[in-house]
């Protein structure tokens, strides 16, 4: 092997895959000749420096609120930042929810809500919480920013749906709750829950799994996982 | 790929959230990180429309990759060499993360960032394929549409070039400015 084989070979190896004789033909070189020592001690730590340099990403705000809206033949979709204005779903409706809700004409009947199904499923409930509302004086989203956003929750439950792992889903009103009984202040409820799953899965992982693909924690929401304790009726 | 084929929307987002990071990233090194959100929204909608292409041949990233690299031509925003305002920006952010390390190591990975802008944007996009995305000769060609030799050759006259581009920077601080001018 001549120098300039060498040196080719060199990044050949660093880019891809040499076989053995190659190999051992450049280890041979590499003996014999300082020039290509050097050049490949050169070449790998340029390498190496290359794969050390940040790989560009979006900013986090973009990652948590990262969502693609799949063409539907009208404006160009963008990469928007849904994330800080999911909350101005409100008021559109309660489509993308009860579609999923009990009931609907076609819908498997459900088991009773806390038993264990025939397969050792149990319920699940999945609280939504947030994403945090936006600041003061945030443009409301383009209607086609919500609309995907509807699409893509009506689509997740839709799947649960078809799998036998939806019982009921549905959205709450953001206006009007009220805290009764016993409580330090009653008024207003301070709350950031905008709406409910409950899923049935055979273990805490796999309704930790089902509920890890909601597009909710996508759009910087919280998801919150609790077992529905099954205490025989209360 | 093939459920999204099938026109399933729900695997079209999965496929989002799966690949929209490598996405961008290469769209920011082909163009700028300032375009690489536009650019990664538009390589899904090219997805969904063109999904029925996917034959599975070539692999799926190679595939991908190439949707990408045709939207950046498209868009007419490659030939652009990083500005030296987002040269400043990256090294700004190399200090920034490097915060502690010796004084040279900021230095010089700062001068790989910017040799890496300086470098012509085809020398750009086959290092940028085969090293920061781990991309084999035959995978490159399939992204860029040529032969498996071809992508060889442009790798080791790319790699090349990014040496001389250091070995001026090392020499001259101000050479990178000076190049970006030029190639303007």
């Amino acid at each position: 092997m001549n120098c300039e084989t060498a040196r080719a070979t060199i990044v050949d190896d660093l880019a891809d895959t040499i076989d053995g004789d190659t190999r051992a033909a450049l280890d041979r070189h590499l003996t014999e000749c300082a020039t290509c020592r050097v050049e490949a001690a050169q070449l790998r730590s340029l390498w190496n420096e290359l794969g050390d340099l940040e790989v560009p990403s979006p900013a986090a705000p973009l990652v948590n609120g990262a969502t693609f809206m799949p063409d539907r033949g009208t404006a160009r979709p963008r990469f928007t930042m849904v994330a800080a204005s999911i909350a101005l779903l409100v008021g559109i409706g309660s489509g993308w929810f009860a579609r999923g809700a009990v009931g609907m004409p076609g819908d498997t009947v459900v088991p009773p809500l806390a038993s264990e199904s025939q397969d050792g499923r149990v319920p699940y409930l999945l609280l939504l919480h947030g994403p945090p509302s936006p600041p003061a004086g945030t443009p409301p989203p383009a209607e086609s920013a919500v609309a995907a956003a509807v699409a893509r929750y009506t689509a997740w439950a839709d799947t649960l749906r078809m799998r036998g792992q939806l019982v009921v889903a549905e959205k709450l009103e953001t206006e009007g709750g009220r805290l009764l009984g016993n409580l330090p202040a009653a008024g207003p409820i301070e709350s950031d829950i905008g709406g409910f799953f409950v899923i049935r899965a055979r273990s805490y992982d796999e309704a930790e799994s089902i509920a890890s693909g909601s597009p909710h924690i996508g759009y910087g929401g919280t998801i919150e996982l609790r077992a529905i304790e099954n205490t025989g009726g209360i | 790929m093939f459920e999204v084929r099938a026109g399933d929307r729900e695997a079209l987002a999965r496929l989002f959230e799966r690949n929209h990071g490598r996405v961008h990233a290469l769209c920011a090194r082909l163009t700028s990180w300032a375009d690489a959100e536009d650019l990664v929204q538009e390589t899904f909608l090219r997805v969904q429309r063109h999904a029925g292409t996917f034959h599975g041949k070539a692999g799926f990233t190679p595939w991908l990759f190439r949707i990408a690299r045709n939207v950046c031509n498209d868009r007419g925003r490659r030939i652009r060499q990083t500005s030296a305002l987002e040269a400043q920006w990256a090294r700004d952010q190399a200090t920034m993360r490097a915060a502690g390390d010796p004084e040279s190591r900021i230095d010089r990975r700062s001068l790989i960032e910017d040799a890496l802008a300086a470098l012509s944007p085809e020398d750009r996009e086959v290092v940028v394929l085969s090293r920061m995305h781990d991309l084999r000769y035959a995978d490159i060609a399939a992204v860029l549409g040529c032969s498996v030799g071809a992508a060889r050759v442009r790798l080791h006259r790319a790699i090349g070039r990014l040496r001389e581009i250091c070995s001026d920077l090392e020499g001259s601080p101000d050479e990178l400015r000076n190049r970006t001018r030029n190639n303007r």
